[in-house]
Order: structure tokens, then sequence, then C-alpha cells
């Protein structure tokens, strides 16, 4: 159904910005993936290498993925949403720890997958296909069960536990009800039961997770060298690692933080740190930038889609995006706790950035079938769209 | 409205974004030079670089010390075999973690076990406890104190073991001592105590064949790394061991000195882990042995591996320290003093250098740490060097001294008849000899030691010259010779009555070294010359047999007393009889002595209160033109023994084979004999 006229509908500021994006931020990620050894005699792993394929296969997976409309995705939503329910069950009984959260399944041919990547994706679908057909005035009732939508596979992967991944579903879901439409006065209401819900959801947390927000609070204090070695240690590092590129940065590749392996899980969750330390605040601006830029472009999607279903799925891909992109680097700063959340589009991983893509490549799908709002020709509009 | 809303998203998704650039200029801008110096900080180590400590030689080219390569096994508990690591580590951090809302205020007590694995015998199974103070919230929320008991247990990696096997084969220690090591190695890192990539000892000084090993097959010794450093040796074996004395560690104590020493000369001071000189010349000449050490300015990783050298200083060694001692004489006195309890001291008697100076009984410096219990408690003081710090009293060879002032004065008297005592009051005080020795004359007086001869000169000559005397004979002050913690002596100020008698023949206050009465001897075999006795020799450039040597300069300069010759002449004629001819108190020692020299000298028996006495023999050779003077005590005499029938045989022992060179004889003189 891809027809040739529709490429160059194509959103380009949001394609351009994209690989800007990747063009920027694979260099860091492959300065980050050098491991010292004694005497200088370091070496740099094949995570750099792997990542181009990923990146390969994802643009393969999104140009493939346009084809259909986006509206196929969202009629299966249902399945697709079950589907990921059932991976999220695979990966609770038959799952790998890592870094002690359950997380992985491990399949033949060495490949592993991270389900919770997936589930994002299909749990926007099905949010966006509820709240885009429902026509009936909004009740409380209706917030509620379109939260649950989102909170369900949210608690799994919580109970994984990997907290940043559960905690980026919380703002894509409010983002998502509250662009359908929902009354403020709900909203409102279900932020004072959410301050409520805060010191249930502490006692519920692993003294890990509880341990890294305490360490987030304490940041302020002075340490003991216990601490500095200890639980504070990726904290103080990351912060040294930022701080210390300054304006313009040390120049790729001669960030002493990241090539003497004082940062750790640097080609993944602090690989900002290393664009910070390499690139300095202007690297550090232009991450920023070109995430704000993927924000605008695609809320200017949602904007112009009148089909609600499209705006919603517009909405919370890039809330997810941009709010995935957010605690990576408010964690890194100190601004937020220490949870694994990737870079998205920078940092290594295979699911995460093949799950990136799927969402972009929605986005994508949206822009280009969107039923326009254009001056006087809407109806016309609407039927190209179909 | 919904383009209101999503309006309203993108206005959120902004607002976070200023909040990451407000934290970011903070971070980069306002802080970036702070974070910019603690990234260098933690990249940048400045390490010292030991130079090897400076030689040791006597005068006749025998090294006594010198530094050699010692090889250190360590254990580094963050790059053993990773899984065996994370299999130490995890478990042992559990004995000091506590939940959260916990806090470890102390901990009290740690320790392990090692079992033998009841499944498989040739494992092992670690178990490890703790003990640990900690204050919980309790339920009422205010925090209590309590004791915490820890158990861990957990099997000992296979592949660590079998490193710490394959190390005990080589090197020959218990397997089981190695990985006791290596345990507490693992618990004080799993503590803080240690950092993970800290090199931690556990075989020291091991063979060659060892390192080599290790060095070359990292993969079966993984975590375990071979450490160089330098240790002090005496090549020949333990000669003047304290003359030399011995380096130990860098003390935190020593800051202070190092500090007021040093100022102004930064690389002359010390680091932390440096050798210092403890004791004897190792200890007066540290500065000159140690030279100035170098500095290393290297960039480190996260494991504390070094990465690359940015900057270095060479170090400078030190100058070797050529002694005056020679070598043959000094074996010569220490195989003469082994099984007893005293001291020699050897000087050459015109210049004043030490051919030989020994303390019985001694110590081996090699093995100064683990004999030191046994050293510290030895009644007889193993390390009290007697030649220096000695505070003994002299006895009859102060005779010398109170003969020297009656003959200066001029009232010395003709003829004493010695009746075997003196009376003062209602004290008497005897001669050695019960009967009397009739009439003396000085050089009888001195030969035969007679008492009662110098109670009568020494009321002559009265108490102020014959103090003066003594102390122009350099008793009572030090002989400023470089080596640590010299005794000065002790000369009374006044003497009167009883007391002056006693001083006349060395008795009551008057302590002295032996190596003033050798110097005072010299005084007597070189017409009269003070001279300052010295053991440095010169400073020879490191490792080198140029002879760009420098003097070291010496403030103190030789001091002609400007004695007259006739009362030098009358002196050594008495000391001649008392060594040479029958009845002299030293006589019977050297009856058929028949090397080509004569040897002139005094016998003492010297008295200590509720202690044994001690016998001196002290003097100089050849008589006809002396050359060398010497002072010879024993300690702990039994009765009816005196300082005639073992000081003076003693000193005979080692002049049948002192080499005649150092006599200013040709050796082809002996044979004509």
């Amino acid at each position: 159904m891809l027809r040739p006229g529709l490429l160059r509908r194509l959103h380009w500021p949001v394609v351009l910005a994209l690989l800007a994006l990747l063009a920027f931020g694979w260099p860091y990620m492959q300065s980050a993936s050098y491991r010292s050894g004694p005497d200088g005699q370091g070496y740099t792993t094949s995570s750099p290498q792997k990542q181009i394929v990923w990146i390969a296969l994802g643009v393969v997976l999104a140009l493939a993925l346009l084809a259909p409309s986006y509206r196929v995705f969202t009629e299966a939503s249902l399945a697709l949403y079950v589907g990921g329910l059932v991976l999220l069950v695979a990966v609770m009984i038959w799952g790998r720890e890592t870094n002690g959260a359950k997380s992985w399944i491990e399949l033949p041919a060495n490949i592993k997958l991270q389900p919770s990547e997936l589930v994002k994706i299909t749990t926007i679908l099905a949010l966006a296909h509820y709240l885009g057909r429902e026509r009936r005035p909004w009740t409380l009732g209706r917030v509620l069960r379109a939260l649950a939508i989102a909170v369900v596979p949210c608690m799994m992967i919580a109970a994984q536990p990997d907290l940043g991944t559960a905690l980026m579903f919380v703002p894509a879901a409010v983002a998502m009800i509250f662009v359908a439409g929902a009354r403020l006065r709900h909203l409102a209401l279900l932020a004072a039961a959410a301050l409520v819900f805060l010191p249930i959801a502490w006692l519920g947390m692993t003294p890990t997770q509880r341990g890294r927000i305490d360490t987030w609070l304490q940041q302020g204090r002075p340490l003991t060298r216990a601490e500095r070695i200890g639980r504070f240690h990726h904290l103080i590092q990351s912060k040294v690692a930022i701080g210390s590129g300054r304006w313009t940065g040390k120049g790729l590749g001669k960030g002493t933080q990241n090539k003497l392996n004082y940062l750790g899980f640097r080609n993944t969750d602090f690989v900002f740190a290393v664009i910070c330390e390499e690139a300095g605040f202007i690297g550090a601006n232009v991450v920023i930038i070109l995430y704000i830029l993927i924000a605008a472009g695609g809320l200017g999607i949602a904007r112009t889609c009148r089909e609600p279903v499209g705006r919603l799925v517009a909405v919370g891909v890039v809330t997810l995006l941009v709010v995935q992109g957010f605690i990576n680097i408010g964690m890194t700063i100190g601004l937020l706790p220490i949870v694994g959340v990737t870079l998205p589009f920078v940092s290594y991983g295979g699911s995460s950035t093949l799950s990136s893509f799927l969402g972009i490549s929605l986005l994508l799908n949206v822009g280009l079938r969107r039923p326009r709002v254009t001056f006087a020709r809407e109806e016309l509009a609407v039927v190209v769209g179909h | 409205m919904p383009n209101r809303r999503i309006t309203a998203v993108l206005c959120v998704i902004l607002l976070a974004f200023a909040a990451v650039e407000v934290r970011l200029l903070q971070l980069q801008v306002v802080r970036g030079e702070h974070y910019a110096t603690y990234a260098d900080r933690q990249r940048v180590g400045l390490l010292p670089l030991d130079a090897a400590r400076a030689r040791i030689i006597t005068s006749d080219g025998v090294v006594l010390a010198e530094d050699r390569r010692a090889f250190d096994i360590v254990v580094v508990i963050g790059r053993l075999d990773p899984s065996g690591e994370r299999r130490i580590r995890t478990p042992l951090r559990r004995l000091f973690y506590v939940p959260r809302r916990e806090e470890v205020l102390r901990i009290v007590d740690t320790g392990f076990e090692l079992h033998p694995d009841p499944t498989d015998p040739a494992r092992r199974i670690v178990r490890a406890w703790s003990k640990l103070r900690v204050k919980i919230r309790g339920e009422d929320g205010r925090p209590d104190v309590d004791l915490v008991d820890r158990h861990v247990e957990f099997p000992l990696p296979e592949r660590v073991a079998a490193s710490v096997d394959r190390l005990a084969a080589l090197t020959g220690e218990e397997p089981a001592d190695l990985l006791d090591k290596v345990v507490t190695a693992a618990i004080d890192v799993a503590r803080l105590r240690v950092p993970v990539s800290g090199s931690v000892p556990i075989a020291k000084d091991v063979a060659y064949e060892t390192v080599a090993r290790v060095e070359t097959r990292p993969d079966l010794f993984r975590g375990f790394e071979v450490r160089a450093r330098f240790a002090r040796a005496a090549p020949e074996g333990p000669l003047a061991p304290h003359l030399i004395g011995y380096v130990a560690p860098f003390n935190p104590r020593d800051v202070e000195a190092a500090i007021e020493t040093y100022r102004g000369w930064p690389r002359r001071g010390f680091f932390l882990t440096q050798r210092i000189g403890r004791a004897g010349i190792e200890k007066t000449m540290d500065g000159v042995l140690r030279g100035e050490f170098g500095m290393e300015c290297v960039e480190r990783d996260h494991m504390n591996r070094r990465q690359r050298v940015l900057a270095d200083a060479p170090p400078n060694p030190g100058r070797d320290v050529i002694l005056t001692l020679d070598s043959r004489l000094q074996k010569l006195t220490e195989e003469a003093l082994e099984g007893v309890v005293g001291a020699i001291v050897f000087l050459d008697a015109r210049t004043g250098r030490v051919l030989a100076i020994a303390s019985s009984p001694s110590y081996d410096p090699a093995r100064f740490r683990q004999d030191y219990a046994a050293l510290a408690d030895n009644p007889d003081r193993p390390l009290w060097d007697r030649s220096v710090r000695g505070r003994l009293p002299l006895g009859s060879v102060f005779k010398v001294v109170t003969a020297l002032a009656a003959l200066e004065k001029g009232c010395v008297p003709a003829s004493v008849d010695c009746q075997g005592a003196v009376r003062l009051g209602r004290r008497s005080f005897r001669c050695h000899r019960r009967y009397g020795h009739g009439p003396e004359d000085l050089t009888n007086g001195i030969q035969h030691s007679c008492n009662v001869f110098f109670y009568r000169t020494a009321q002559r000559v009265g108490d102020a010259d014959l103090i003066a005397m003594a102390y122009r004979l350099g008793f009572g002050r030090e002989t400023g010779i470089r080596i640590p913690g010299e005794y000065g002596g002790n000369v009374p100020h006044r003497a009167a009555g009883g007391e002056l008698l006693n001083l006349a023949i060395g008795q009551g206050k008057l302590l002295v070294t032996p190596l003033q009465v050798a110097r005072m001897m010299a005084v007597v075999a070189n017409d009269g010359v003070l001279v300052p006795p010295r053991i440095i020799e010169e400073l020879r450039p490191f490792d080198s047999e140029e002879p760009a040597a420098v003097a070291l300069p010496d403030a103190r300069e030789p001091r002609d007393l400007k004695l007259a010759k006739r009362s030098i002449d009358a002196v050594r004629l008495g000391l001649y009889k008392a060594t040479n001819e029958y009845g002299g108190t030293s006589f019977r020692a050297f009856r058929g002595f028949a090397r080509p020299f004569q040897i002139c000298g005094k016998t003492s028996t010297a008295q200590r209160s509720r202690q044994p006495n001690l016998g001196w023999f002290a003097g100089y050779a050849p008589h006809a033109k002396p050359r060398i003077a010497f002072a010879v005590v024993i300690e702990g005499l039994g009765a009816g023994q005196g300082g005639g029938s073992t000081a003076a045989p003693l000193a005979r022992r080692i002049f049948e084979s002192i080499p005649l060179e150092l006599l200013g004889l040709e050796p082809a003189e002996e044979g004509g004999d």
C-alpha cells in the first residue's frame, strides 16, 4: 500500500533530526566502548560494529513497517498487547538475570531479547486504540480503565525489577489520556491519588531501588571514602565526567573518565556523560536540541493529524522517546535517581534500538497517512489519507 | 482543544529540558573547574622512584652494606580470575553490609576459617564471620544500637585455590598460610580497608625462579603479581653490625624531624614507603646514602593500573660511604670478642682513624626483625654498642692520666713506699697487692699498677689539676665521631679526700667509653696530640671505583696538648715495662710474643657496685714507633680475674695475626725475626 508519492510526504524534519542524532551519537558510543587494560593495553569492544548492524536492522524494519498503514497495527493492538504480556510472563519464568534484574530472554543463536522494550510499543498502540475509538463523554472510570492498560505491563516490568523502563509508561500514558481529552478534574484527582500512592510504592521497592533514591537525595552532603567508592561511585564519576568536559569538551576519544574506565556502563546507560565529557556543553546541547526537534516534529504530526487514534499514537511515541531520553540524561547529571535506562538512538543495545525505531516508524507512518487538517479541502485530505 | 493540549505537552517537555540545561550549566560551567580538577586528581598519580641506597665500604674495599633487588609476591583481589573474584567478594561483602535503614557504627571483630569440603576433600570451604555494632531504627523510630553477628560460608573458587597451590609449591611455603593471607586480603577489601586494586604482599623475598614462573605465566597466577623493591644486604656477612646499623621503613613519627631536617630540599626528604637509617652509619650518613628520590607522574585507570608516564624526574643516587675501617682487623677483633661481653677499639694513633670497632655480644642485621624480641630481652644487651655507648668505670688505666698530671705539674714523688694501703680518716684505701709493693717510683708504679703510689701522687697534684688533665685527654665529653648515641662519659667536677684517691686510680664517679680510652692512649703514642676519632674516610660517587672522592667536612681539628716530651717518655717507659718486663701487669699475657714489634699497655680491673668487675687493657704499638692505639674491655669478670688475665690475652690474640702494614712495618720483616 506504499505508494511512491507517499514517501515525499515523509516528515523530513523528524527524519533528518533522527539521522543527525544517529550520526552524532555513534562516534561517542564507539569511544565509550574502549576498555583500559594494564600498561595502556586496552581494547575496544565489538559493540560499535554490532550497533551498526542494529541500526541497519532498525532502519529496514522502520521502512518495512511504513508499508502497511498504522491502522493495521492499531486494529491488531489487542492481540499485540496480549502477546506482549505473554512475553513478560515468559521472561519472569525463563528470564536471565543481569545486573540484578530478570529482564532478558535468551533465544537460540545467541540472540537476547528484552520484551519490555517491545511492550512499550504494543501498550501505546493498545492505549491509542482504546482512547481514540471511544466517543462517549469522559468519566473517571474511563480514565482509570485507560490507565489500567498502561499500569498492568508497567507493574510487571517493575517487578523484574526494572524501575526505569516501568516509569516511562506513566508519563506516556498520562500524556495520551490528557491529549485524548480527559477532564482536568479527573487528572487532578489522579495526581492526588498518585501522591498518596508514593509511600506505598516506596514500601514496594527493593532495597537496591530505595538505595538509589536515597543516594540521589543525599548527593550534596560530604561523603566518606567508603561511600565515594561504594554506592555514590557511579553518580560521582558521571558528574565528574560531565563537569570536566566544560564548554567544549576534551575532544572525541580523549575523555579521561571514559578512556580510563572511571565511568561505568558508559556505552549504554552513561553514554550521555561521555558526550558531555568529550564534546562539552556544546555537544550536550546538540543532543538535547535534536531530541527537542524530534519531539516538536512528532507533536507537529500529532497536531495536524485529525484522526484521533493516529494522533494519540504520535503523542505516545514522542512522549515515550523523550521521557526515556530525559530520564537517561537526568540520571547522569544527578537530576534523577540512577535507573538503568538507555539514551534512545545513542546508547548501545539491540532491543532498545529496535523498539526506538519501531516507535519512530509508527510516528512517521502516522505522518504519512494522517488525514490532514488542511485549509478548505479537508474532506479531500481525508480521502487521500486512506 | 486537542491542539492546545498537545502544545501543553510540548511545553512540559521543553520545561523538563530547561531543567536539564540549568543543571548542565551548573555542572559544566559553574563547577567545571572543580570537576576537571577532580578528574585529573584521580587519574594522575605522583609516584616516588626509589634509588638504590649507596654502599658502605671499608677502606680496603670490602662492601659492608649494599642494596640488592628483592621480589615479593602480592595478591590484587580485584585482578583475580573474574569469576573467582566475584565468588569471593560477593559473599564477603555480605559480612559488612546492612540494610539501608541501618548503619554500621563499628566492625567489632571479623575472622574466618578454612575447612575441607566434606563432599570433596580437595576443595576448601571458607567460613567467615563478622561482629558489627549497628545502629537500627527501632519500632518507635528511635535509633537503637545493637551487636549483629554475621556468618557466610562459600567454597573457595578452584582457580584461586589452584594458583595458591602452585605458588606454595614454588615458594616452599605452606599452602594454608598463603590461603590465609589471600582470604585476609579479600576480607580487608570487603570491609573497604584496602582498595580492590590494592596489592597485599603474601610472600616476601622469593627466589628468582618463582619470579620467572609468575611473570611468564600470568594466566596460571591471575591476581598474583611480582613487586620489586630494594633490600639492604651485607654481602660479606655481618661485619661491624653495631657500627653499620640498620634501615627500617619510614615511620610517621619521623615526619616532623624530616620536615625540619630537609626544609628547602624537597627531594632530599622521604616518601612514606622509603627506608630510613635507624642506627649506626646508616643513621648518621642517611642523607648521603639515600640520595634524592625521583618522581614519576603517571596516568592510571580505575583499577590503579598505570597507563602511561606523563612526566618523570629520575632519582639521584646517594654517595658511597668509605669507612676508615680495616676489614681484616675488624674481623680479627670480632672473632676475638666471640663469646665474651665487651668491646674493642683500634685507632690509627696519628690520625684518629678508627681501624676496628666492635662490641659483643652482637647481632645479625639480616635477622634483626625476627630476632628482635630475643635481642631485646638478652641481659647482655646485644643491641647496645659498648664501644661508644658504654658507661664504664675505667680503673687503673686512668693512672696514665694521674701520672701525666703529676709530671706536667712537676710534683711526682721520687719514691713512695707501698705498704698495701693508705689510711684517710677512718677509711683505708688499699693497694691490689695486700702486702704492698715496697718503694715505688713512677715507672714502677705504672708497671706494677701500684695504687698507693698514685694515691700519694694524686694528693700532691690536687683534684683541680687531675680533673683538668682528664678533660685535656678527652674524657668527660663526646669525641664527636659520626656514630649516633655516643656517650660523653663522666668526669667529676670536684674530688676531695677519699674521692680524690678513688679518682687517682680511675674509680669513683669516673665513667668512660672504650673509644675515649683508645684515644687517650693515642695521645701518649703520638707525642701529645689529641686526635678526633674519625670513622668516615670519604664519600665516593655511587657504585664507582673512581677516586672522585670527597672528604667529609669535619670541624674537629687535632689539638696539640703541649705535653712535655719528658712527661710522655716517662709514661711510655712505664707502659713498656708493664707489658714487656717481668712484674708488669700484662707481662704474663704477652710472654713469648714473637712478632717483630712490641706492645705497650696498661691493664685495669675496674669495680662496679653490685656488678661483676671489668677488665681493661689499653695501649699502643709498636713500642718503637707507635702507629695504633687500642682499648679492650671485658665485662663480667669472675672472682680472681683481672684485666691482665682477660683483656690482655684477648688483645694478644689480635696482635698475633694483625697485618703488619697497619703497624707501619714491612711484612718481610717478620721472616727475619
